[in-house]
């Protein structure tokens, strides 16, 4: 039924004498949440000034050090450069056979009845310009002609080449050393004589 | 909406188990009722010594098996206004500033107002208003002032105890037009109900306390001999009591006029309650004054209750306890 009935209290003279009242639940509900999200922003907030603060702390740093790291880089530039011109002189000096040891050694090498005709030595690329060490690693080949004299004559060019095949230097220099041609001639005091030819090559890299 | 929802379903459980407090002239009036599965149940009654509102601040003690979480209040004192208002309300409410004016009190009243009956046509409405002292108002609140029992709702005993009468009786003078009269130490509430719903509304300044002054001086005795006399009717006293009962009786006499032209339908009984009611003679002399049947009831009708809850002095006094009754009824609402 309902009653006729003048209630004359006030909301705010209300009170709740539960366990837990509805305007806890409220204010909890809506203020944890609340509370929660202004916790998360000011941590944010907090996190982004600290980093602030850090940035403009190592921009000041990197103000100070910039100019030290410039330098050092171009001085790393240059050396590396410097670095890189060095390694195409040892490359250079690499590819470089030692002419002096090597003519010297097969003077050594050659009898007294045979004689060179002529000698060349050529390589294999010519180039104005090398970027790398190995481009400077140069391929060589030996061209010998020559005559020998006497009876055993054709022998002497045999043991010519075997003796250059077996020297420091120019088995060192040259990876094979082989009898390009051998032909009989005639020698003006009616001896016997060998035209002959040596040829040599050498692989890049091998001097 | 769903806060709205939780709230009033816990205000529901809340509320099933409540006090009412009266605090009347002569004494403070307390009663605790219970609401389980539809049935009313009155587990306490007290009587406590009345409060001086002006000077007794509080807390109110209450025996232990009188604590519930909540209390619903009555006001008895006599600057309390009751009345019906008729007016044009579109929106079926009323402004505290619209109720002042039309009550006719100052800021210093607290007021407030319920919709009972729209016109057809929606354009005039009847609302039942009441005013009471903010002072008081306060003072009563301030006996409550932490813990349990909290203050549930503040009403004027001169309308709670229309709840209880519709609870009690409600039902089975449903189809019918009658008095309700309420006689306290100080002043008399009456309410004119028609159909379940009050059309008017008022008090009389008519009181036991009048009456033992009237009778006192009338008899030449001291008013606690005039109240002995008053409630066993054994000195013939019917001419003070005339006396004294002739002018607000009859204005309640031009109010029932007043009702059954308006309403076209004569007041079937006048149903009497309130601790005047238990004098002597009272029911016959009143009958005969207005010419309507008048009968006395009572408020824990269709209540159930053991009878260890009242105690033995006051269960032939269960008629004063109207307002506090109506008031926790209110409250179970």
């Amino acid at each position: 039924m309902n009653y006729p009935r003048v209630n004359l209290i006030k909301k705010s003279e209300c009170r709740y004498e539960g366990l837990v009242s509805p305007r806890f639940i409220l204010v909890v509900g809506i203020g944890t949440p609340v509370i929660l999200l202004l916790l998360i922003v000011g941590l944010i907030v907090a996190n982004i000034l600290n980093t602030q603060r850090e940035l403009e702390s190592t921009r000041d740093l990197w103000a100070a050090y910039e100019p030290r790291v410039e330098s050092y880089r171009k001085d790393k530039s240059e050396l590396a450069s410097t670095q890189k011109i060095m390694d195409l002189f040892r490359g250079w000096q690499a590819s470089q056979v030692a002419w002096l040891g090597l003519l010297d050694e097969m003077q050594g090498q050659v009898p007294a009845n045979i004689q060179f005709t002529r000698m060349a030595v050529k390589a294999d690329e010519k180039s104005s310009v090398y970027l790398t060490p190995e481009e400077l690693q140069l391929a060589y080949e030996l061209t010998i002609d020559g005559v020998a004299v006497g009876d055993a004559a054709e022998e002497d060019v045999i043991a010519l080449q075997k003796k250059m095949q077996g020297g420091p230097m120019t088995a060192g220099t040259f990876s094979s050393l082989k009898l390009g041609s051998m032909r009989k001639g005639a020698a003006g005091s009616g001896l016997a004589m060998r035209q002959f030819r040596i040829t040599g090559g050498s692989e890049k890299g091998e001097n | 909406m769903l806060t709205d929802l939780i709230s009033k379903r816990r205000q529901q459980s809340q509320f099933s188990d409540l006090i009412g407090v009266d605090f009347a002239a002569t004494a403070t009036k307390v009663v605790r009722l219970k609401k389980s599965k539809g049935a009313l149940l009155l587990t306490g009654l007290e009587l406590l010594p009345p409060v001086d509102l002006k000077s007794d601040h509080g807390p109110l003690e209450l025996s232990r098996n009188m604590t519930a979480k909540y209390g619903c209040l009555a006001y008895t004192g006599t600057r309390a206004i009751v009345r019906m208002i008729n007016t044009s309300a579109p929106e079926g409410k009323l402004s505290d500033e619209q109720i002042r004016k039309l009550l006719n009190v100052s800021e210093e009243y607290r007021v407030s107002a319920s919709l009972v009956n729209t016109a057809a046509g929606g354009r005039e409405a009847s609302f039942l208003a009441a005013a009471i002292p903010e002072e008081d108002a306060a003072n009563m609140l301030a006996q409550f002032p932490a813990g349990p029992p909290a203050p549930a709702s503040l009403e004027v005993a001169g309308l709670s105890f229309i709840t209880a009468f519709l609870q009690a009786r409600g039902q089975e003078l449903a189809d019918t037009t009658v008095c309700l009269l309420e006689c306290g130490e100080q002043i008399s509430n009456f309410a004119f109900i028609a159909k379940g719903k009050p059309v008017l509304v008022g008090k009389l300044p008519l009181g036991a306390k009048l009456m033992k002054e009237k009778i006192a001086a009338d008899v030449g005795l001291d008013e606690e001999l005039a109240a002995s006399i008053l409630s066993d009717a054994s000195v013939n006293i019917s001419a003070s009591v005339a006396n004294v009962l002739g002018p607000p009786i009859k204005q309640l006499s031009i109010s029932k006029d007043f009702i059954e032209r308006h309403l076209g339908k004569r007041i079937s009984s006048v149903y009497l309650s309130g601790g005047m009611s238990l004098m002597g003679g009272w029911t016959e002399q009143l009958s005969r004054m207005l010419g309507v049947k008048v009968e006395s009831w009572n408020p824990l009708e269709n209540i159930q209750y053991d009878t260890a809850a009242v105690p033995a002095e006051l269960v032939g006094q269960i008629t004063r306890f109207t307002a506090a009754v109506g008031a926790a009824l209110g409250g179970m609402e």
